[in-house]
């Protein structure tokens, strides 16, 4: 189911995993996608705390830290090569959309 | 001025965005969720606002928690980190509000957001409407398996009809609410899919008040037409029993979690209670009845032993006695009166036997009235009456008795019918048919036309 859900990454699940390049709390994630984007992307609350036990489930995330609630979480190699898939994927259709129309 | 007010509105358990609108209008007109308690959802008094209201489910949370779990809490903050404020809970349900303008949405994946509606729909509210739609099933098809063999008697039953329409209506709505929950939930998926959007909920409220108004009508119906006081004790204790078992079930269970018990030793309590409770219920219902302090009948007014067994003598009214028709000088009689009535028709049974050692010697008389004060059943109840006489004559499957025309005039009636063995020996039963009542009747003697002529006068109309 997960990993079906996965295959290809939703917008959010993409900056969620970019952000986890560097160790950061659900808290910082929140705070990090919309600046990322310039507001273009905001992440839910709700969908953030539940895509993030989906990618601790997928192993995609690790936990680095436990202060109190607030949990630190970290990509793994899995969820970088899944990034790094998307990111093909993307500049895949980038790239034949330029073909096409032609680049900026 | 009172600065709380308890509200008690119709919601499907899915009803997300119905829900937001209702409280995003309460706050509107200056009343606030405070919180869902077990007897409604209770408001308190603010200044008239535009608040952001955001229902969302989160599957591991449960009715019996003692308190809000870490996972709760740790959930509560990434909301408040984005500006919602938990204003309330119900089991799997939880809401929170906003006061920013234009505040980011707690879901903004509506797939992940049906994945959880779904979770905590298995979790609680699509087992409670499965159990009742089985019940429903069992106990329509009961309703409909008695309806068949004895319409005569569902119909003279407001007990009987009021059972049956309680079942029929439970059936109907439990299958209204999942059918309604799984068509959304195909388009929500499908929309969700396609562009990432979660589709507006809605609730059957007017059908649910349509049934609740139903159900209410019929019960009072119901209560206002018994006029047996045994019986009428009992409904109302066990309406009593049912309310009682309730509120001490939810008492228990509120207690265990100021206790902080654990919700699976409180949820194991909870249900394990509410089933030993019913079946106490139940059983002290069956004993008051047997026992006879709750007796659906009526008391005899002596006793008499005959071998080993013990003969209740009545003394009841019945409409129609053996000394209405001939001199009787006997005075050892017990005259028994069964009656039961709804508001479409009544059934009157009775009896009048002689003592038991008398029998040889004595006559006895049966009948049952039926009197119809719907009409449109008339026709119904008539034929299923006029089969069950020939189907109470088989012999092997075969029917070994017919029912012949006799001239009504003398019955004063429309149509009567006399019982003969094989179509060659008549037999001292009689189906009579008047304009409103139907009576069988069964006697030792055989009937003049006085005799006949009585019959239809004490029986052929209203006979209280």
């Amino acid at each position: 189911m997960p990993r079906e859900k996965f295959k290809t990454l939703t917008e959010q699940m993409f900056y969620i995993l970019l952000c986890l390049k560097e160790e950061c709390c659900g808290m910082d994630i929140l705070d990090r996608v919309p600046e990322m984007t310039n507001g273009r992307v905001n992440v839910g609350s709700g969908t953030l705390y539940n895509l993030l036990e989906q990618f601790l489930a997928e192993e995609m995330i690790r936990e680095t830290k436990v202060e109190g609630r607030k949990r630190s979480y970290i990509i793994t190699p899995k969820g970088s090569d899944r990034l790094r898939e998307e990111y093909d994927r993307i500049t895949a259709q980038a790239s034949d959309y330029e073909k096409l129309f032609g680049g900026k | 001025m009172k600065d709380t007010k308890r509200f008690f509105p119709i919601f499907a358990f899915y009803d997300r965005t119905g829900i937001e609108n209702y409280l995003e209008e309460k706050a509107g007109s200056g009343w606030m969720l405070e919180k869902i308690a077990n007897f409604g959802w209770v408001f308190r008094r603010c200044e008239p606002k535009k608040v952001n209201f955001a229902v969302t489910y989160f599957p591991k949370a449960s009715a019996f928690d003692p308190e809000p779990t870490e996972e709760q809490l740790t959930f509560n903050e990434f909301c408040e980190h984005t500006g919602w404020i938990f204003a309330a809970q119900n089991a799997q349900m939880q809401i929170y509000y906003n006061e920013s303008e234009n505040p980011t949405p707690i879901e903004t994946d509506a797939l992940i957001e049906l994945e959880n509606i779904h979770k905590s729909a298995k979790k609680s509210h699509l087992p409670t409407y499965y159990i009742f739609l089985t019940n429903g099933i069992l106990h329509a098809l009961t309703f409909f398996q008695r309806w068949v063999n004895d319409p005569a008697d569902v119909l003279t039953s407001n007990v009987n009809l009021f059972n049956g329409l309680c079942w029929i209506l439970i059936l109907m709505m439990s299958l209204s609410e999942i059918g309604a929950y799984y068509s959304w939930r195909r388009k929500a998926l499908r929309v969700a899919k396609d562009n990432g959007e979660f589709v507006r909920t809605s609730s059957c409220q007017g059908f649910q008040l349509f049934i609740l108004a139903v159900m209410l009508t019929g019960l009072s119906l119901m209560i206002s037409s018994l006029h047996n006081a045994a019986l009428f004790g009992t409904l109302i204790a066990m309406l009593f029993g049912i309310t009682a078992i309730t509120i001490l079930i939810i008492f228990i269970s509120n207690c265990l979690k100021k206790m902080k018990v654990s919700k699976s030793v409180n949820g194991f309590i909870t249900f394990g209670g509410s089933i030993l409770l019913g079946i106490i219920l139940s059983v002290s219902v069956v004993y008051i009845i047997a026992s006879g302090t709750g007796s659906l009948g009526h008391d005899p007014v002596s006793t008499y032993e005959f071998g080993i067994f013990e003969i209740e003598v009545y003394d009841d009214p019945i409409p129609l006695k053996i000394e209405d028709m001939q001199e009787v000088s006997y005075d050892r009689y017990s005259y028994e009166l069964w009656h039961q009535s709804s508001f479409l028709a009544e059934k009157y049974d009775c009896v009048q036997e002689p003592h038991i050692s008398d029998s040889d010697e004595v006559p006895s008389l049966r009948y049952t009235v039926y009197e119809v004060k719907f009409s449109p059943v008339y026709n119904l109840m008539a034929e299923k009456i006029f089969e069950d006489i020939l189907d109470s004559y088989t012999n092997d499957g075969e029917i070994i008795a017919s029912l012949i025309p006799v001239d009504p005039t003398d019955f004063l009636a429309k149509d009567a019918y006399r019982v003969y063995y094989r179509e060659t020996e008549p037999m001292n039963r009689y189906l009579v048919f008047y304009p409103n009542n139907i009576i069988i009747l069964r006697t030792d003697n055989e009937l003049s036309s006085k005799d006949m002529n009585v019959i239809g006068q004490k029986l052929g109309a209203d006979i209280k």
